[in-house]
């Protein structure tokens, strides 16, 4: 565009007599503060890239492995809406189905049946309740006269004397197991079966 | 504290790069004022013009790095404040009321121009006009320069600039006769 200027050197003094301006004190505080800032930023930033990488573990990758080929993949069954919404309605009557069924009296009659574990050893006996009544007899019985019969009774409760004695043991040894305690209570019962059998020979 | 104001540019330069505080000041109390004023011209607005020096200045100590020195440092700091300032205004419409222009291609100064009118007239320029009678006229730049800063072409910084004078002397004629 072409025009012409008339005392343009009037402009041009008026140009440079222009004032200049000054910025508030406050504004390089503010420039400090944000220079202080950026530069924590950069010491964080250098920081955290020497932050220690950690590698896992060899067996890591083997667990995964291992998993990945267990695990056959899925098939997404429902990816279509038509199925998801079709299966939402199967679910549904089926469930109302079986609510209406079992809401109805057919007078059939629904036996439960439960299996309960029983701990057998807050049964556990006293084992030497009995033992100062079985030593009296015994003590009776050697008294007698031996005979074949009472010769047999002895050797019998001798025996169960000495399996009582390991079961115990036993016991004491590797704690008071079900088994152990069913043994024990099968050797009581025949050593009082065989205690009787004295005392009636008495 | 004496021997760092002694500095020359490139000592200071090179003081800032390794993130001297006060090297850092005392660039920005070199050229602060300057670049102050040029914002104000181009913002037309005081507070703006703070938030262009804050913005401007944090640019310069963040990219001295990339300052190649092919020019002068203030050149350098002053593309990087235009170009702050031109983003912060760039949103007001650059209009053209080309019927409240008076036709004619001659512009007399005539011999005596008040400064106090001259400011308020640019005061009073769209932003657009004043932004490139500031550039031009008032910081020295080449139309080709102009043009590239406000992202417009060589022919549009010409008429812009001639439309901007003319809207200028019709101010301060009208300045002078109220």
């Amino acid at each position: 565009m072409e025009y012409r200027e008339l005392n343009r050197n009037t402009l041009e003094r008026a140009i440079r007599e222009l004032p200049g301006y000054t910025p508030e004190q406050e504004l390089w505080t503010a420039i400090e503060a944000q220079l202080e800032l950026e530069a924590q930023d950069k010491q964080l930033r250098i920081a955290t890239h020497q932050l220690p990488l950690y590698s896992p573990p060899p067996q890591a990758w083997g667990k995964i492995s291992s998993e990945l080929e267990q695990k056959p993949k899925l098939r997404k069954l429902w990816t279509r809406p038509v199925l998801a919404i079709a299966a939402t309605i199967f679910g549904v009557i089926l469930s109302v189905g079986v609510w209406l069924y079992f809401s109805e009296d057919t007078g059939a009659q629904m036996v439960l049946h439960t299996t309960e574990m029983l701990d057998v050893t807050g049964f556990e006996g006293d084992w030497d309740a009995d033992e100062q009544d079985i030593a009296m007899v015994v003590s009776m019985v050697e008294k007698m006269p031996e005979n074949e019969n009472l010769n047999s009774l002895k050797t019998e409760l001798k025996e169960l004397n000495e399996a009582k004695a390991v079961l115990t043991h036993t016991m004491s040894q590797y704690g008071k197991d079900a088994d152990l305690i069913r043994r024990l209570s099968k050797i009581e019962r025949e050593r009082s079966k065989i205690v009787k059998q004295m005392a009636a020979e008495i | 504290m004496s021997y760092t104001v002694r500095m020359t540019e490139n000592e200071l330069i090179e003081a800032c790069l390794s993130e001297n505080r006060l090297a850092q000041k005392i660039l920005y109390d070199r050229y602060s004022s300057a670049m102050y004023t040029l914002a104000y011209r181009v913002t037309n607005n005081f507070e703006l013009a703070q938030d262009v020096l804050q913005e401007a200045f944090i640019k310069v100590f963040k990219s001295l790095g990339q300052f190649r020195r092919e020019s002068t440092l203030g050149a350098w700091i002053k593309t990087i404040v235009v170009r702050t300032a031109l983003s912060k205004i760039r949103r007001e419409p650059v209009s053209v009321e080309l019927d409240q222009i008076t036709t004619g291609n001659l512009i007399d100064w005539s011999n005596h121009l008040d400064v106090e009118y001259l400011e308020k007239a640019i005061q009073s320029l769209p932003a657009g006009y004043r932004a490139i009678f500031v550039l031009i006229e008032v910081e020295g730049y080449s139309h080709k320069e102009a043009a590239d800063s406000l992202g417009i072409s060589v022919g549009t910084s010409k008429s812009q600039l001639f439309y901007a004078k003319k809207r200028l002397r019709e101010k301060i004629t009208e300045l002078l006769d109220v």
